[in-house]
């Protein structure tokens, strides 16, 4: 094992990601309490919910998407690698390019493959074309798609199927090299087929990346994160070990809610 | 709701105690055989099992249609996974008593059975009795002391063994006879061990480990 193996190792299991007593508001309704959560770096980590609970909110806080919402006020910490996000000194920019998003729905751009995936390194000032060829194929490879469209690149992309979109999606995260990806509720819309190349492909990625998933699917919360945060109503009720949190839930909501007898 | 899987965790539950009571009789039948050879109990014990054999595939059956269909978690994978389990922990008690009796019949005839015997018999039914209890009632504590008792059969069974070694020794002609008590102890040494496996279901069932033999 060399030294950067034993650093990588190391790293491993500590927090890249912390929120801390972290409340959010939309206007007068209060979305999260008093947050506190530490995101293990190349994990995967699943945050699961009824609706309304707070989990795509809190997904959010986490690259800064509900700077945009009108009337959202945010209190507390989430630090990034030990530094504050909300800081005013944060470049907003920067910080996307450290954390990366894909979305439920599929959302390539309305241009090529090749060119969704060189969207983001251009705009990070890259030119060279053999630099581009060279990120959009790992790119492509990384999201386990590269064999599947490596003879259409110039084509369209949303001439793709969807789970064939959302893995163009993934690569176009990957493109700009993060260090943690949100993916919320990445799977939901796609088949069964789609939704288990996405999770395999999750699988892969941990070893390089964090990673942070929102979904329903209890059954896909178990077979692909390591640690599993429940939320409700704007509260984060249990935080662990995801096969100890399916097996021994520690409160009783946890249990009501992933045994489908919540309400 | 979930209503419907409720519902059938409720008869799951339900055909489980019915087969350990099944189980609790059988063994009941054995110990009572035992002290006082009687051929009509023997019988029963017999007929007790091949219900026993039907109950576990019905279990089964039921458990592996509630994983495919329910997908459960928690408490209900805990519950579904040990009844699985303890099904056949439950219809091996039943087989053991059903040789039991059997050749019990056999040995009736040339005298009573030594006392350590029917000790052991007497402890193994407790213990099976207590693992159920432990089951039905979710009782960590009273798994534990079936756990604690497995000694006491385990050390009746060395000194069954010894007892058996000497009275073929000494009488040759014993020496058939012999080796059907060592095989009903051998019996009811392993009735003592399945009281042990379900009552370590009894406890995964409340907190998720599985203890370590």
């Amino acid at each position: 094992m060399t030294d950067m193996d034993d650093l990588r190792e190391d790293r491993q299991g500590s927090a890249v990601l912390s929120a801390q007593k972290l409340n959010l508001y939309y206007g007068a309704a209060h979305a999260l309490k008093d947050v506190d959560i530490d995101i293990q770096e190349k994990r995967v980590t699943a945050l699961i919910g009824p609706s309304g609970c707070g989990k795509s909110t809190f997904l959010k806080t986490l690259d800064r998407m509900n700077d945009l919402v009108p009337g959202v006020r945010i209190e507390g910490t989430v630090s990034y690698r030990g530094q504050d996000i909300y800081a005013p000194s944060v470049d907003v920019t920067w910080l996307r390019r450290q954390i990366g998003m894909v979305f439920q729905k599929p959302n390539p751009f309305p241009m090529s493959i090749y060119d969704n995936i060189a969207y983001g390194p251009r705009t990070h000032g890259i030119r060279n074309k053999s630099q581009l060829d060279d990120i959009v194929e790992q790119s492509l490879r990384g999201a386990a798609i590269w064999d599947e469209v490596k003879d259409r690149l110039k084509k369209s992309a949303l001439g793709l199927s969807g789970g064939q979109q959302q893995r163009i999606c993934i690569a176009r995260a990957l493109a700009v090299e993060p260090d943690v990806l949100l993916m919320d509720e990445a799977t939901s819309a796609l088949d069964p087929i789609s939704t288990s190349k996405i999770e395999d492909l999750i699988s892969d990625l941990k070893s390089r990346y964090t990673i942070v998933i929102v979904t329903h699917n209890m059954q896909q919360a178990t077979r692909i994160s390591d640690q599993c945060a429940f939320f409700l109503l704007g509260e984060l009720i249990e935080y662990g070990n995801t096969t100890d949190l399916f097996s021994v839930p520690k409160d009783k909501r946890t249990e009501d809610y992933i045994t489908g007898r919540f309400g | 709701m979930r209503k419907t899987f409720d519902a059938e965790l409720q008869e799951l539950g339900a055909e489980m105690i019915d087969m350990a009571a099944a189980a609790e009789d059988a063994i009941d039948l054995v110990t009572a055989s035992l002290a006082a050879p009687d051929d009509r109990q023997a019988r029963e014990a017999t007929a007790m099992t091949q219900n026993m054999d039907q109950n576990e595939r019905e279990i089964e059956n039921r458990c592996l249609r509630l994983l495919l269909q329910q997908q459960p978690v928690a408490r209900d994978l805990r519950t579904i996974s040990a009844a699985l389990k303890m099904v056949t922990d439950l219809q091996r008690i039943g087989d053991q008593c059903a040789n039991i009796a059997e050749i019990s019949l056999l040995l009736a005839r040339e005298g009573p059975v030594p006392d350590h015997i029917r000790e052991m018999s007497r402890k193994a039914s407790s213990m099976v009795k207590r693992a159920i209890f432990a089951y039905a009632n979710r009782e960590e504590g009273a798994a534990h002391e079936v756990i604690g008792m497995d000694d006491a059969v385990d050390a009746l069974f060395r000194e069954v063994k010894g007892e058996l070694v000497t009275l073929i020794r000494e009488d040759r002609e014993s020496a058939d006879r012999a080796i059907d008590l060592i095989i009903i102890a051998k019996y009811l040494e392993r009735i003592a061990d399945h009281a042990v496996n379900i009552a370590q279901w009894a406890i995964y069932c409340v907190t998720g480990s599985i203890e370590p033999v």
